[in-house]
């Protein structure tokens, strides 16, 4: 019994360890390839240790073999890690199909430290509740229109995030208790410090189209389900954003002639 | 087919795939465009060694290689983490 459970145990580690091989060599650059190398061999050693303490059953060998595992699962990861810091910060590139570099902008590239910008209106406080921040919609903009869609999804209970670049703005909001982020949301960071990934709608209500592009690339990227609501007040961009997106692109001055439209067929049918 | 012969057939077995395991970490400690993907290869083919040994334990019946897999990881650990910390400290110049 004991023989079959080790010769078991035995063989998945070395299936890992081959797996881990494999993975070296075939993970087109280093991060993903460090990740293949110390995971799967971790858990291959692991296994044939474990294989060890069960063949020869004393307790000696025993507490030997879990002591390895233990050592080996607690320091492979900081290794590995160490490996990785090291590799960015020299500037190993990053695989082409790389799409968001999260990292980027925030270390000091001279001291290795974490230069987390100290402003407090870039990053969502710790207070927030995270029930509001999966499944939320997430408002770009609280202009003009911005505001006048926010005003209207709070009032019908719609939990929302609000991204702007106008911090009086974004402190108002806070102060009513939604949840706000300051920065241009056609960067990567910002758009994930608003959980965009976890969202379920995104609306752009800013009207610069070319960042409403770049802002539902990224916003693609990272969450493919999402839906997306666009701005824009140019035919031809309506045109080309629907192409883009495939998201709902609503046309300034088109929804102007429908409710105008509607009203003056509503008033001429009241009058008959 | 009796106890006996079913571990010593599994552990040739797994002899063999770790050899091929190691195989393939040399492969990338040649090719590896930059210095960290070699250390990253020198990483798992020691822990792969360390892997061997053990194994070899149980084939030979001994288990006093046990002891061995485990300073194995202990040196190679520490191995590492100085090839990282030179790396961070230097760039490197290739």
């Amino acid at each position: 019994m004991n023989e079959i459970l080790s010769s078991v145990l035995m063989l998945i580690g070395a299936t890992f360890a081959l797996l881990a091989g494999a993975g070296v060599v075939r993970m087109p650059d280093l991060f993903t390839r460090m990740q293949a190398a110390t995971k799967a061999s971790t858990l291959g050693i692991g296994c044939i240790i474990l294989a060890v303490a069960v063949h020869f059953g004393e307790l000696g060998i025993t507490t030997r073999a879990l002591a390895t595992i233990i050592f080996v699962i607690l320091t492979a990861p900081v290794a590995a890690h160490m490996i990785a810091r090291a590799a960015y910060f020299v500037g190993v590139p990053l695989w082409d199909g790389t799409i968001i570099d999260e990292l980027h902008g925030h270390y000091d590239r001279r001291t290795h430290k974490l230069a987390r910008p100290d402003d407090p209106l870039a990053t969502l406080p710790m207070t927030v509740d995270l029930k509001r921040l999966t499944g939320q919609t997430v408002l770009v903009g609280y202009g003009r229109v911005g505001r006048r869609i926010g005003e209207a999804l709070i009032a019908n209970a719609v939990s929302i995030v609000v991204v702007e670049d106008n911090r009086e703005i974004v402190e108002g909001l806070r102060e009513k208790n939604v949840p706000a982020v300051f920065g241009n949301a056609s960067e990567p960071g910002v758009l994930i410090q608003a959980h965009i990934h976890k969202a379920s709608m995104l609306v752009i209500a800013t009207p610069d189209s070319a960042e409403a592009r770049r802002m539902a690339r990224i916003a693609r990227a990272v969450n493919p389900r999402i839906e997306i609501v666009v701005r824009t007040h140019s035919e031809e961009e309506a045109v080309l954003l629907e192409k883009e997106i495939s998201g709902k692109v609503f046309m300034g001055e088109h929804e102007l002639a429908i409710a105008a439209t509607r009203y003056v067929l509503e008033r001429y049918a009241v009058g008959r | 087919m009796s106890i006996p012969d079913i571990s010593s057939a599994a552990s040739a077995i797994a002899l063999a795939m770790l050899s091929v395991a190691l195989l393939l970490a040399f492969i990338r400690l040649a090719r590896g465009p930059t210095l960290p993907d070699r250390v990253v290869a020198l990483d798992l083919i020691s822990i792969l060694t360390a892997g061997t040994t053990a194994v070899f334990a149980i084939a030979a019946e001994q288990p006093v290689f046990l002891d061995v897999a485990l300073v194995l990881a202990l040196i190679s650990f520490l191995g590492t983490v100085a090839f990282a910390r030179y790396l961070e400290r230097q760039g490197f110049n290739e």
